[in-house]
């Protein structure tokens, strides 16, 4: 857990924890918007006196947005089965028009690419893997009353029955002429089936809280964000319980001094020596020491042959101490880092082992820590990748492992000259 | 040679899956697969393309073109730029005689266009006839100026690039005597500046690494619709890629003394049509 961060704080158990309530951000990225300036919901009506049917438009206006897919087929605004729009737009007045007697479908939208997103899938609350299908908004240009006000926004996502809850999302905050825009889930239309998808709708007019996504429909870049259900978090109010001491026995405030390399703990911020106060414990949360296998320091080279740049440490620059990895490793002992550069963009880790010529097992460690601009490891790394997430080979006594980016090579790790100084970590 | 690929679920990936490629020789490379729209499911063309690429760039055919190149003296270089089946042009380092003839035209008849063609060594030039657009069939000269794009440059032809290569080029025609400028921008910075075309190109590339872009801007400040991709492969999977696409080939396959001084490959893409009209390959070596 965390310490509170402001009011009394005790050495020890001061009592019953209290409790706050925080938003809980799934997914925030960046929403390239496409535009059709041009696009009609149409839907069948029995035409007054019965038994003859024609189509009516109910809406038409310019669409923006993003929707994925790479042909008519599997874009979804190109489906024909769309009850969420019976939700969304209103039937024409009975008198002239007849009954609506179908389903309404878009017409003239979008069928090639159409926009993008940063990322096109998220982590729900239930731990669901959650793929968006559309983020889509609507402005009416020429529609019919009574929808000739109707704005619009449509959330998609894969998949038909997705739950209607706040583990899937509890809301989706879109930013508009650099203000962000909350739509509600529990407010929103909802269809569990809409094109072999869920769908959420949001209906507004120019008039609502909601106006400054008016110009969405335009082409540009904004971003959005999907929240979760909230996050409920408890607060120790004890140095003890954060940081370990038993409430029985006596503790001390110079026993919970910082001590890297040591035993109890490496929290930043909580002094190592000398003068220690309770109000360097406010807001901390116990960072346990960590054991790597391998902590080596490393000064970055440059080298280009026109087309290809590297910069870092590799078997023609830089230079690295510390780099052999203690204790067994990629199934071996003895194994030491010989490449931690980036290359164009790509990071590559390269281990080998003197006189071994086999293959390695991709075992033995889980993350990969990058410190720049300094020689140890102390603070927040600058970049974690986990092992998981390397493209890995073995060959020949090597073992490869590579992260794609792009890496600007400014940062990692150093542009031509620079000789910068970083840390890489094997945990 | 051969590969085979394995699509394995397993937790420890970040998306569930790991997709293996093993060659004839029983080497292998993995990583983590990528999904399709189900989210729950390998999309095993893209997954297959991925490793592929991987597998090439860390122990196949680009991690060895790369090897060679850097064995290369860059001030002696001749890069030959195959389209269409054939040779199309040889570009020199400036240093070497046939560099020189030529950098003595250009300053002939450009001697204020920069500051000077030859001050460094790794700078390239061409003659060449134009075979692909937007050049006509005019006879040009190019220049390759292996430094970054100063702001005069930039302003002259209205580029506003964040993220520029440390290089450009100008390509002079010697009848109109008009200038354009080929700026060569990060595989970042074109996704900032035309996402759309870039997630066109990359979805019609083959397997390859380390692309990069080319735009061509005039001094009127007009960006032509043809956009230069650049990227490393391996020779087998371009080929196969323009089979199956029907584009041509750049070099005579039965010409066994080019695949071994492959160093690149470029295709030009029409924004309009969104279309690859011309694939090229390109070699190293020395003088």
């Amino acid at each position: 857990m965390t310490l509170l961060s402001s009011g009394p704080l005790a050495l020890q158990n001061a009592g019953t924890n209290s409790t706050t309530t925080t938003p809980n951000s799934l997914e925030s990225d960046f929403l390239t918007r496409a535009q059709d300036g041009y696009v009609n919901v149409t839907c069948q009506y029995e035409l007054p006196g019965g038994d003859t049917f024609g189509n009516k438009v109910e809406w038409q206006g310019q669409v923006g947005g993003y929707q994925s897919g790479t042909g008519v087929s599997t874009r979804w605004m190109s489906g024909t089965s769309l009850p969420i729009l019976s939700l969304l737009i209103d039937a024409l007045p009975i008198g002239a028009n007849g009954v609506r007697s179908s389903t309404p479908s878009f017409i003239s939208e979008p069928t090639s690419t159409f926009g993008s997103i940063g990322s096109t899938y998220y982590t729900d609350g239930a731990s669901n893997t959650r793929t968006i299908r559309a983020i889509i908004f609507g402005n009416p240009s020429s529609s019919p009353s009574p929808n000739n006000t109707r704005h619009w926004v449509i959330f998609v996502l894969n998949g038909t029955s997705v739950p209607n809850s706040d583990n899937t999302f509890k809301s989706l905050i879109l930013t508009g002429s650099s203000t962000d825009y909350t739509f509600t889930r529990s407010s929103a239309h909802y269809s569990s089936s809409s094109n072999g998808c869920t769908a959420w709708a949001w209906e507004y007019n120019s008039t609502t809280s909601n106006n400054g996504i008016d110009s969405m429909y335009t082409s540009g870049t904004s971003g959005f964000e999907i929240m979760g259900p909230d996050t409920t978090v408890t607060l120790n109010n004890g140095i003890a319980e954060e940081f370990g001491g038993a409430d029985s026995s006596n503790v001390a405030l110079s026993d919970y001094y910082r001590t890297p390399g040591g035993t109890l703990h490496d929290t930043s911020g909580i002094p190592t020596s000398g003068q220690i106060k309770f109000s360097d414990f406010l807001g901390k949360t116990k960072v346990d020491i960590i054991t790597y296998q391998m902590g080596a320091s490393m000064v970055a080279g440059w080298s280009s042959s026109q087309y290809h740049t590297t910069s870092g440490f590799d078997l023609n620059v830089g230079s690295a101490t510390n780099n052999t990895v203690a204790g067994t490793f990629l199934g071996q002992t003895g194994v030491y880092c010989y490449i931690a550069a980036n290359t164009n963009g790509t990071l590559y880790l390269y281990f080998t082992k003197d006189g071994y010529t086999g293959t390695f097992s991709n075992s033995g460690w889980t993350t990969a820590n990058f410190y720049l601009d300094q020689h140890t490891n102390s603070g927040t790394p600058d970049l974690t990748i986990a092992r998981t997430a390397f493209t890995f080979t073995t060959s020949n006594g090597n073992a490869y492992y590579t992260h794609y980016g792009p890496y600007a090579s400014g940062t990692y790790f150093g542009a031509s000259g620079a000789g910068k100084d970083y840390f890489v970590e094997i945990i | 040679m051969a590969y085979t690929y394995v699509h394995t679920e397993t937790l420890e990936s970040p998306s569930g899956f790991i997709t293996k490629i093993t060659d004839s020789n029983g080497v292998s490379v993995e990583t983590p697969s990528e999904l399709n729209n189900t989210g729950i499911e390998v999309d095993e063309t893209w997954s297959e393309k991925k490793v592929l690429k991987a597998y090439h760039e860390m122990i196949g055919s680009v991690n060895s073109q790369i090897e060679r190149v850097k064995t290369l003296n860059p001030s002696l270089v001749m890069d030959t730029t195959y389209m269409g089946g054939s040779s199309a042009r040889i570009d020199y380092a400036v240093g070497t005689t046939q560099g020189q003839a030529i950098v003595t035209k250009l300053e002939a008849t450009w001697p204020d266009e920069v500051a000077s063609y030859d001050n460094n060594n790794q700078n390239l030039v061409a003659e060449y006839t134009a075979a692909r657009p937007p050049y006509d069939s005019n006879p040009c000269i190019s220049f390759y100026n292996f430094d970054t794009p100063t702001d005069v440059i930039k302003t002259t032809f209205n580029a506003t690039y964040e993220e520029c290569q440390p290089w450009y080029g100008l390509k002079f025609d010697t009848v109109t005597e008009t200038v354009l400028a080929k700026f060569v921008i990060t595989d970042t910075e074109m996704k900032n500046v035309d996402p759309y075309s870039w997630e066109e190109i990359h979805d019609l590339l083959p397997a390859c690494s380390y692309t990069f872009f080319a735009k061509i801007h005039d001094k009127d400040g007009n960006i032509d619709e043809n956009v230069d991709v650049y990227f490393q492969a391996d020779a087998t999977v371009v080929q196969e890629w323009c089979t199956a696409n029907s584009y041509t080939f750049p070099y005579d396959t039965d010409d066994n003394t080019i695949e071994p001084m492959l160093f690149i490959w470029g295709c030009v893409y029409n924004t309009t049509s969104k279309e690859i009209t011309h694939v090229k390959a390109y070699t190293r070596t020395t003088v």
